[in-house]
């Protein structure tokens, strides 16, 4: 074995490269991001100026801040300092300026893990919250025959910042903006009714904003509440930061998007297929397993197949806090199914390799038929004996981030 | 037979791994896996020529197709 591919892993946990040999035949096509171009901190501090003006407009006695979590790969520390040094010459002291975690039902954070997407200073000095479904009020928002219900300090902050990251997002079109009030900061019963709406094919588009059904509903519902400011982050590669856009939850999102889509997107893919084995990585979004399926999101997105029909597909998942946790998804959650062969494949086969969780765990998510590898070389030795020689193989290193034309 | 009778033989009809049994009246569909997106795109259809109506995009929330009693109701409504 003289080939060899490297696949980041670890996001929040490390974040290395981590090299893996591979049979010598193997003819390989790496679809990486392009090499990271650093959004510098001044420019940071000057998109940030707006919120100045805002502030100025508003005159707000108090400050809530609305993150994403964990799953979400945006480390926050670079706009946070910026924006809250902003805050207190503004003449907020540190009592008036809160944080609130946008979790929708996944799991609550940690003070650790609070540390890693604030930072360990800002974590240490403000209040934090981690959203709960039940800590919610009715809003004026309307959807069926319900009334929609929000975060009670979102609903009680004087003034709202929403600082997220822009990942492709399987029916949001992308992360961030509209979408982290709205499932991110609402009751149980919206939250599973806008999942419940998307898996029933109602609305919802990978890749796309601009006429995007669920995002247009969502933004009519965030108008309702308020949102007095936005800031959306996209992210290289390698999780550093390539640009931020701020303003307006919609023209700033709309933007973010734009870039991120023109960053995130490979074009030729199928030129220069079919594949017989395509490497979907999960990172950066792989703490955990049930987010794992955000790795094929190139497959997902192919308008033209790239995959030979007896194609296999290779998901990898660092998988740093195990098995995840999602209200809705998990075992015994309200939309929670036995695993099936999941249908955009098309038959072929799905084999997973993660060496920090077990077969146990994989399994209630994953459907029987599917393979589940914790060791390189018994993976390799499995594929060898399943693809043809000289196979053609694409590798998708950051795959829950990259779309395809 | 009646419209639960046919919407139920419509949706089971192909399913080979219905290790669930059949739904009742009042189950989610959806969360036992008997309808998905590419399902639904096929029930509307099944529907709309069956019984002569037209799904219209406003009808399209999970209220009006997630349990067999809400696809009958909303059938009814729609004649």
């Amino acid at each position: 074995m003289k080939n060899k591919i490297i696949l980041p892993r670890g996001a929040w946990y490390g974040d290395i490269n981590i090299l893996y040999f591979v049979p010598s035949d193997w003819q390989i096509e790496n679809f990486s991001i392009p090499a990271p171009q650093i959004f510098p901190d001044q420019a940071i501090a000057a998109s940030l100026l707006s919120l100045k003006t805002e502030l100025e407009k508003h005159k707000p006695g108090s400050v809530l801040i609305v993150t994403d979590d964990l799953t979400r790969p945006v480390s926050l520390q670079p706009i946070l300092r910026p924006m809250l040094e902003i805050l207190h010459q503004a003449g907020f002291s540190d009592n008036q300026i809160s944080f609130l975690i946008g979790l929708g039902s996944h799991k609550a954070l940690t003070p650790e893990m609070v540390a890693k997407k604030l930072g360990k200073d800002a974590a240490a000095r403000y209040r934090w919250y981690n959203h709960q479904p039940a800590e919610t009020e009715e809003t004026e928002v309307v959807w069926g025959q319900n009334r929609v219900k929000l975060n009670r300090h979102y609903l009680a902050a004087d003034f709202r910042i929403v600082v997220s990251g822009l990942t492709p997002h399987s029916f949001a079109g992308f992360s961030g903006g509209a979408k982290m009030l709205f499932p991110g900061l609402a009751d149980m019963p919206t939250i599973a009714r806008t999942h419940k709406s998307v898996l029933m094919g109602f609305m919802g588009q990978l890749g796309e904003t601009a006429n995007n059904k669920f995002r247009n509903l969502i933004e009519d519902f965030t108008r309702t509440v308020g949102l007095e400011y936005f800031v959306g982050v996209v992210i290289n590669g390698d999780r550093s930061i390539h640009h931020i856009e701020t303003g307006d939850f919609i023209e700033a999102h709309r933007r973010a998007a734009q870039v991120a889509r023109k960053l995130y997107l490979h074009n030729g893919v199928a030129e220069k297929g079919p594949f017989d084995l395509v490497i979907v990585n999960a990172y950066p979004k792989d703490t955990e397993l049930l987010q794992a399926e955000n790795a094929f999101i190139p497959i997902k997105s192919a308008s033209r197949p790239f995959l030979k029909e007896d194609a296999i597909v290779l998901l990898t998942s660092e998988c740093s806090d195990g098995f995840g946790h999602h209200g809705l998804f998990e075992p015994d959650g309200l939309l929670y199914r036995p695993p099936k062969p999941l249908n955009f494949l098309k038959g072929r086969q799905l084999v997973f390799f993660s060496d920090s969780i077990n077969e146990h765990d994989f399994y209630k998510a994953y459907h029987e038929q599917d393979k589940f590898f914790s060791d390189w070389d018994e993976l390799v030795e499995y594929l060898t004996g399943k693809l043809p020689e000289n196979p053609k193989v694409a590798v998708f290193p950051q795959a829950s981030l990259q779309l395809t034309e | 037979m009646s419209i639960q009778d046919d919407v139920l033989k419509f949706l089971t009809d192909d399913t080979t791994d219905n290790e669930t049994g059949n739904p009742g009246p009042d189950d989610s569909l959806l969360e036992a896996g008997i309808i998905d997106s590419v399902k639904m795109l096929e029930l509307i259809a099944f529907i709309e020529k069956t019984y002569g109506i037209k799904v219209a995009e406003e009808d399209l929330f999970p209220e009006n197709f997630d349990t067999l009693n809400a696809i009958e109701t909303f059938i009814n409504s729609k004649k």
